[in-house]
Formats: structure tokens, C-alpha cells, sequence
């Protein structure tokens, strides 16, 4: 295939005329059938039109024609995380980088896998190698101050996004990883200024939205101290998440008077993700920053919000069972609020499977009440028992 | 017409042999999806029925496109000895060429200019590297599109139809009144919208309306451009038309001159731009009765630069038409179709948040639906309004989408003001 089309072509995929792009490689595709590089261009434009499928039988097809195109390879690495499987991730980006180890962009990406795995140490190795490769690459610089920051060492991580940003600032994604080293420091105003940047340059770009998101969040402070929480969590890793919540389990069981207290840090981090949901929800600002179908989901505790609260009321003033009701709704909204966050299929059917057990013990305990007319202990007993479970379920699942 | 349409066309003339009018339209519909044997096959069955000219021109054709020139000749020849229009002379001429009888056809273009002085064309002057009469050499075919359309076939869009009235049209109709207010006649507007809303075809349309000259560059040339390096190339575009002044120059989809900050480091994209706002600056007033009308889907990618003011002199927001738009859009596009009276508002008060297009992909669907109902029943089944609302159903509007981006742009990449027409349309 000729230079000049290939470029027009691509050409076309920067300027996101998707269509016209599809439609000329399709034609392309009529006289040279065997063209790897056309279906790497093809492969390039459904993955930025979000279409992962027709994406990966772009990139299989074009590895089947030449296996030694390390671009599909990488392109086959970003589609695999898509997907959540890092394994395949890993081994598609080392291909890539076999075939040709001198491009710093494959070095980012494979670092940008390790920090999503928690693994920062390696994730600063091969930043640091793409920037052997290419001092100014973006995505490793910004890979290696996010490596820097969520392992701690913030003081680096500061140094080399205030070079980058005197550098170019007008980089979206300079300015987002700013945002998050200053969320994370809890400075939510500085945070804001640079999200609020990042998206004046790309409005559509998910990462510096889902920033924007949590500064908007953290302006409340239960939000923000959760999110400091949560934060210095994830510096120290699952297993010390893990004996955390067993040490505080062990804490509770020797000294039952501090219960109330576990109660408090339970409610706190379990509603102040659903409830700031809701709470931007009403926000117009905030709204169109959330994902859409996100938002279906906040649509949907709110409803259930508002079913809880009538019967918090309807409880009060005609039966208590309806106490149960209302408890056993204000729990369904947890498995729906981090539903949508989760990927794999099987941790999805956990969640839903906990939002039955919740809503199903509510319903047994209007039928023990109203049909069957005996006491609702049975019901009680299933509810508090799968809450019980679920708390340290959630645990394993954010991992 | 697709295919699976023309499958079920061809169905009908199993029960009805003999209906040559479908036959032809089938032939067409054949011959447009580059299906010359089956186009074929069609015309020499109508043939048999009915020995009109229209068909047998068709035919001929077919034959050129199957390279089967000498049957193609034998056929014009004969038509030619009693018919002589253009289309007819230019297949002829098209099957000498082909079939390398390049002397004859010379010969036969010489006798044609002579003998039909208003007949010419382009394509046929191209192949025999006869300068072309009406424009002269250094002007290649930009000149050659002549839309047949003017702004009455346009629904809405007043505003900018008022624009490019008092920019072009008053002028150049009052010259002295525009004189005495020190108003020249030219200047620059730039559209952006959803997709389909009529801004391509607005801009055709000018060309109609206004007897200058137009010039169109659409995006196979601003890439041609782009990829090239070539800002050599349009500043001669902008020469031809100064030197044709009036003229009214189009550039669709003007986004594509430039191209995110990031690529343009790497590539010397960046002059295009300068030499594009150079032009549109004017050196020394030479952009007098020049109008530049650019057109885009996507604002967000356009370089601010064209944005910053004194540029444009107008940057203007088509939105989808509104339902007095819609009303009458559909009016037009059923006014030439076999149609009942409707009512054409209520359908409008159906069909919020359509496009132009997705109004014309309506009508079209109602047709086709209507043409099979009749291929059945054997005579003309007119359009009614039931029809059109049927057809309703089965079309998305198209503008979502593009809103669903503006409004990310509207909220929170605002920063100049230049989404303000977004926002207050979305009402954010
Ligand atoms: N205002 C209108 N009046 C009549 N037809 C229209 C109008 N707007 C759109 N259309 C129809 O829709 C088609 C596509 O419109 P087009 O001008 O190409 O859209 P755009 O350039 O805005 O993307 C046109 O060819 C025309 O048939
Ligand atoms: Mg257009």
C-alpha cells in the first residue's frame, strides 16, 4: 500500500472522520486484501469509536497476515485491557516490544498496566525505560509520576509534573495527572483548577472526567477523607487492606463496646460513594460528567432511596417491620452503586446476588408479617447475616 | 435503490412482464450499483417491448462500461440520426475515445461545437487535450459544478441565507447603495452543526441562487493539501477566485485544514493554516466580491485561530430545523413525489430532533414502501400521510449523538464563549 493513502487515512483518524477513515480503508482493502497496515488503520479507528469488538477482529486479522507487526501487538495489549486480562495484556506488549524495542510508547503502556495491578515498583522501571527511549514522552513521564505518587513518593512525583507542565500545558494528560496528585494530597481546589484544564482541552477524555468527578465529590468532606482513605489503602497494598479488616474484626470481638464505633466506619464507607452519586446527579455540571449509563444506576438508588425513606416512615407511624423493609433497602443500594465499576462477569453476578438476598429478605419479611402472620425474626436473620457476609466480601472484590 | 430492493422490484415483473416504466427504473437502479450485465439484460427486454430512444441510450452505455464498444457505437449512430442530446453525443464521443478511434472522435467533437454551440464537455475536452473554452488553462475543473439548486429548495436556515443575501447577493445587486456606506461585497461565514442539517447543501444552493462563479473544496482536497505540504496549492485556489470575483468558494468540513495541537508539531500542518488565514485576511483588498463559506461537523476540532474574531466575519450556529423548518423541508421534499395533500405540520410536530437528512431518509423509506405496494397492485398508489408517520417510526433522529459530544464541549471547554449558541440551545 502506498505512503500517501496510509496517510490520508490516518489523517482522517486524527481528525475523527471515522466513517469517511472506515470507509476508505474498506475501499483500500478491495485492492491490496493483504494489507496488515490497513488493518492496523482499521483497527486504530474502531478503537477510537469505543467498538472493542470489531477492533479485535481488525487486530487478529492483520497479525494473521504479518505476525510481525508489533503495532497490532500493542493495539492487541490496549484491547486486552480493555478487558480486564492483564495476563494477555502483558504478553501481547512484551511481543510488541520484542519485535521492536524502540518506541516509548509501548514502554508507557506496559507501565501503565502495572500500576493498574498495584505493581508500582515495576511500573517505574519501564517508564523509566521509555524515557531512555524518548525523554519527552508524555504518556511515560505521566506513567512514572503516577507509578512515583501512588507508592508514596510524592516529592519525585511533584518535581516531574511541574517540568512536564512548564514544559507543554497543553497536555490533557499532564494536566489530569496533576489534578490527581493534588487529590490525592486532599488540596481539592488546586485539583479542580487542573482537572478543570485538562478537560478544556479534551472534554470527552475519561480519565481528567473521572477526576473532575472525585474532586466535585471531595469538596464534601466525608467524601474527601473516604477518598484519602482509600488512597493510602491502595499504597499499601491488598494484603495489608485484607489484615486491616481482619485486625479491626479481631478488635470488635475483644472489645465489643467499641462496636458503635465500626458501625460509624462502616456506614461511612459503604453510603458516602452512593450518596455523593446522588448528590451530583443534581448538579448539572456534575451530571454530564458521569458516564451515562453510570448515571442509570444513581437513577436507580434514587428511586430505591426514596422507596427506604417511605418506609423508614411508613414504619414509624404503622409497622415496624417496615423498619426491616427500609434497611434492607438502604443495603440493596450498595451492590447497585459499585455494580457498574466492576468487569468481570462473575463479580457482577456476586453483586447482583447480594442486591437479591437484601431485597428478598425485606420481601419474606413483609409476607411473615401480612400473609403468614408469625414473627419476622427469619427474615432479620437473613438480612443482617448476607450484610455481615457482604462487608467482607467487598473486601476481596475490590481486588 | 439497493439491491435487495431491486430483488423484489424484479419479483413484481415476474407477475408483470410487460411494465417496461419499472422495467427501466430497474435497469437504473442496475446501473447505478455498477451491475451492467443485469442493466443489460433489463434494457434489451424493454426493448422488446417498447423501442424508445431513453433505453436505447442507456444500453449504449451499458456497453461502454462492459467495454463492448463497437455494439455501443453501432447504437449511438443509429440514435444519432434523428436525436442529438447532449448526453447522446457525449456517450458517443466517451465509446470513440475508449475504443482508441481518437482521430474519429476529434473529427465528431470539431463538428458538434460547431453545429451545437451550446453543448460541451469537460471530460471529453480532458481526454482529447482540447483547452476547455470556457475557462482557460490554468483553471482546472473548479469551476465545473453547476448546482441546479437555489434557496427556495432550502427549508429554514434563515439566518444565514439573510448573511450571505447581505454579504454577496445586495451588494453585487446595489452596488452604489452598498458603495456610499463603504460596504464591499464579499466577506467570510463559517457554519457548524450536526451533521445533515443542511449546511453542504445551503452552500449549494448559493451557488444557484447567485449567477457567480463557485468553487468548492471539499475534504479529498484539503487532505490532498494537507498530506502535500501544499499551501502553494491554495493560495492558486484562492487566486482563480479573485481573478473569477464575484465568486463564492465553499470549504467542507474546513476542520480537516488543521488537526489537534499534538500532530501538528510534528508536521508543517501549521503553515496550511497560517496560509489559509492569510488569505482570508486579504492582502491589499483583493477578497472584494469573494465570499468564503466554510462548513464543519466539528467545531471542537477546528484551530482556534479561525475562531479568534475579525477571521470569519460571521461564525454561525445551524441547529437541526425547527418544526416550522421541518414543515417545510417536508413539504418540499414530498412536493415532486406522487403524494396527497398531508398535513405536513403535524408530521413536523413528529419528527423533533430530525436532521435534514433524517427527514429526506423518511421520505425515501416511505417511497420505496409505497413503490413496492404499487408494483403489487399494478398502478400508482399515491403517498399518504399514514405512510410518512409509518415511516416515522423506523428512523432515529440522527443529532443525538453530535449533542451528546457538543454538550461535553458546551460544559466545560467553553472557556472563550465560542459554545455559548450550544449551550443556550441544550439549555445548560
Ligand atoms: N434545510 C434543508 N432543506 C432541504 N433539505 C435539507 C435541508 N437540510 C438538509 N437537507 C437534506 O439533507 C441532506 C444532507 O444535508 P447536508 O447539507 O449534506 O448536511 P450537512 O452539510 O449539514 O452535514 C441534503 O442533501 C438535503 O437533501
Ligand atoms: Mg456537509
Amino acid at each position: 500500500m502506498d505512503y500517501q493513502l496510509y496517510n490520508r487515512i490516518q489523517a482522517l483518524i486524527e481528525r475523527d472522520k471515522i466513517d469517511l477513515a472506515l470507509e476508505k480503508i474498506a475501499s483500500a482493502l478491495a485492492e491490496f486484501p493483504d494489507s496488515d497496515e490497513l488493518y492496523s488503520l482499521q483497527a486504530s479507528a474502531y478503537l477510537k469509536q469505543k467498538d472493542y469488538k470489531r477492533a479485535q477482529i481488525a487486530v487478529n486479522t492483520g497479525l494473521g497476515l504479518n505476525p510481525e507487526n508489533d503495532f497490532l501487538y500493542y493495539l492487541d495489549a490496549r484491547l486486552a485491557v480493555q478487558r480486564d486480562e492483564y495476563k494477555l495484556a502483558e504478553k501481547r506488549i512484551d511481543e510488541a516490544i520484542g519485535l521492536n524495542p524502540y518506541q516509548a510508547g509501548y514502554f508507557g503502556l506496559k507501565s501503565a498496566m502495572y500500576i493498574d495491578l498495584g505493581r508500582y515498583d515495576e511500573a517505574i522501571t519501564y517508564a523509566t525505560e521509555g524515557l531512555d527511549l524518548d525523554p519527552e514522552n508524555t504518556m511515560c513521564n505521566n506513567m512514572l509520576s503516577m507509578a512515583q505518587t501512588k507508592s508514596g513518593r510524592a516529592e519525585e512525583a511533584f518535581n516531574r509534573l511541574e517540568n512536564m507542565l512548564a514544559d507543554d500545558p497543553e497536555s490533557e494528560l499532564t494536566q489530569a495527572n496533576t489534578g490527581y496528585y493534588y487529590l490525592r494530597l486532599g488540596d481539592v481546589k488546586k485539583a479542580k483548577e487542573h482537572f478543570a484544564v485538562a478537560l478544556s482541552i479534551d472534554p470527552e477524555f475519561d480519565y481528567a472526567r473521572a477526576g473532575m468527578v472525585q474532586a466535585i465529590k471531595a469538596t464534601n468532606f466525608f467524601y474527601r477523607k473516604l477518598l484519602q482513605f482509600s488512597y493510602w489503602m491502595e499504597e499499601k497494598g491488598a494484603k495489608f487492606r485484607f489484615g486491616l479488616f481482619l485486625g479491626i474484626y479481631v478488635v470488635i470481638r475483644l472489645v465489643p463496646f467499641l462496636f458503635p464505633l465500626y458501625l460509624i466506619l462502616i456506614l461511612w464507607t459503604w453510603f458516602t460513594g452512593p450518596v455523593s452519586d446522588m448528590v451530583l446527579y443534581f448538579d448539572k455540571y456534575g451530571r454530564y460528567l458521569m458516564p451515562p449509563d453510570k448515571n442509570k444506576f444513581t437513577q436507580i438508588n434514587i428511586g430505591i432511596m426514596l422507596l427506604a425513606t417511605i418506609a423508614l416512615i411508613t414504619g414509624f407511624t404503622v409497622n415496624s417491620v417496615f423498619y426491616v423493609i427500609a434497611f434492607s433497602l438502604f443495603l440493596t443500594v450498595i451492590p447497585v452503586y459499585l455494580f457498574r465499576d466492576v468487569v468481570k462477569t462473575t463479580k457482577r453476578g456476586v453483586l447482583a446476588l447480594f442486591a437479591c438476598l437484601f431485597l428478598g429478605s425485606g420481601i419474606v419479611a413483609l409476607y411473615l408479617t401480612y400473609i403468614a402472620h408469625r414473627s419476622t425474626g427469619p427474615a432479620e436473620m437473613i438480612l443482617l447475616l448476607s450484610a455481615v457476609i457482604f462487608s467482607w466480601t467487598v473486601v476481596l472484590l475490590k481486588r | 435503490m439497493n439491491r435487495e430492493l431491486l430483488a423484489e422490484l424484479e419479483k413484481a415483473l415476474e407477475i408483470t412482464p410487460d411494465n417496461v416504466i419499472l422495467r427501466k427504473q430497474v435497469a437504473k437502479g442496475y446501473f447505478a450499483i455498477n451491475d451492467f450485465e443485469k442493466a443489460k439484460e433489463h434494457l434489451n427486454r424493454a426493448l422488446s417491448f417498447e423501442n424508445a430512444d431513453d433505453t436505447k441510450l442507456l444500453l449504449a452505455q451499458c456497453y461502454l462500461k462492459l467495454n463492448n464498444y463497437s455494439t455501443g457505437i453501432i447504437i449511438c449512430e443509429e440514435l444519432l440520426g434523428h436525436n442529438h442530446e447532449p448526453e447522446l453525443l457525449s456517450t458517443y464521443l466517451q465509446l470513440l475515445i475508449s475504443s482508441g478511434h481518437t482521430e474519429d472522435a476529434i473529427a465528431q467533437y470539431q463538428a458538434y461545437i460547431v453545429k451545437y454551440p451550446e453543448w460541451h464537455d469537460a471530460e471529453i475536452e480532458r481526454q482529447l487535450k482540447i483547452p476547455s473554452f470556457e475557462v482557460n488553462e490554468y483553471e482546472p475543473d473548479v469551476f465545473l459544478e453547476k448546482p441546479d439548486i437555489n434557496f427556495s429548495q432550502v427549508g429554514g436556515m434563515d439566518d444565514i441565507k439573510d448573511e450571505i443575501r447581505i454579504k454577496i447577493i445586495e451588494p453585487l445587486a446595489n452596488p452604489d447603495l452598498f458603495k456610499a456606506f463603504g460596504k464591499k461585497a464579499g466577506g467570510g461565514i463559517l457554519m457548524y452543526g450536526p451533521p445533515g442539517c443542511g449546511k453542504t447543501y445551503l452552500s449549494r444552493a448559493t451557488a444557484g441562487e447567485i449567477s457567480s462563479k463557485f468553487m468548492a473544496v471539499g475534504i479529498e482536497e484539503i487532505l490532498d493539501m494537507w498530506v502535500g505540504n501544499s499551501e502553494k496549492n491554495l493560495h492558486e485556489k484562492f487566486e482563480i477566485a479573485r481573478k473569477n470575483n464575484p465568486c463564492v468558494m465553499f470549504f467542507d468540513e474546513i476542520d480537516a485544514l488543521g488537526s489537534k495541537r499534538s500532530d501538528l508539531k510534528q508536521s508543517a500542518g501549521r503553515n496550511l493554516i497560517n496560509q489559509f488565514l492569510k488569505e482570508l485576511d486579504g492582502i491589499n483588498e483583493q477578497n472584494e466580491g469573494l465570499l468564503i463559506l466554510g462548513a464543519t461537523n466539528s467545531p471542537w476540532h477546528i484551530d482556534s485561530a479561525f475562531l479568534r474574531p475579525g477571521r470569519f466575519d460571521r461564525i454561525i450556529f445551524v441547529p437541526p430545523p425547527d418544526l416550522a423548518a421541518r414543515t417545510i423541508i417536508l413539504q418540499l421534499m414530498l412536493q415532486s413525489k406522487p403524494a396527497e395533500a398531508m398535513d405536513y405540520q403535524k408530521i413536523a410536530q413528529k419528527t423533533d430532533g430530525f436532521s435534514g437528512a433524517d427527514l429526506k431518509l423518511l421520505v425515501d423509506l416511505a417511497v420505496e414502501d409505497k413503490l413496492r405496494k404499487s408494483m403489487r397492485s399494478g398502478k400508482i398508489e399515491k403517498l399518504v400521510m399514514n405512510d410518512i408517520l409509518d415511516a416515522v417510526k423506523k428512523v432515529r433522529p440522527s443529532t443525538k449523538e453530535w449533542f451528546n459530544t457538543a454538550r461535553n464541549y458546551a460544559l466545560y471547554s467553553n472557556t472563550s464563549g465560542i459554545y455559548d449558541d450550544i449551550k443556550s440551545y441544550l439549555n445548560l
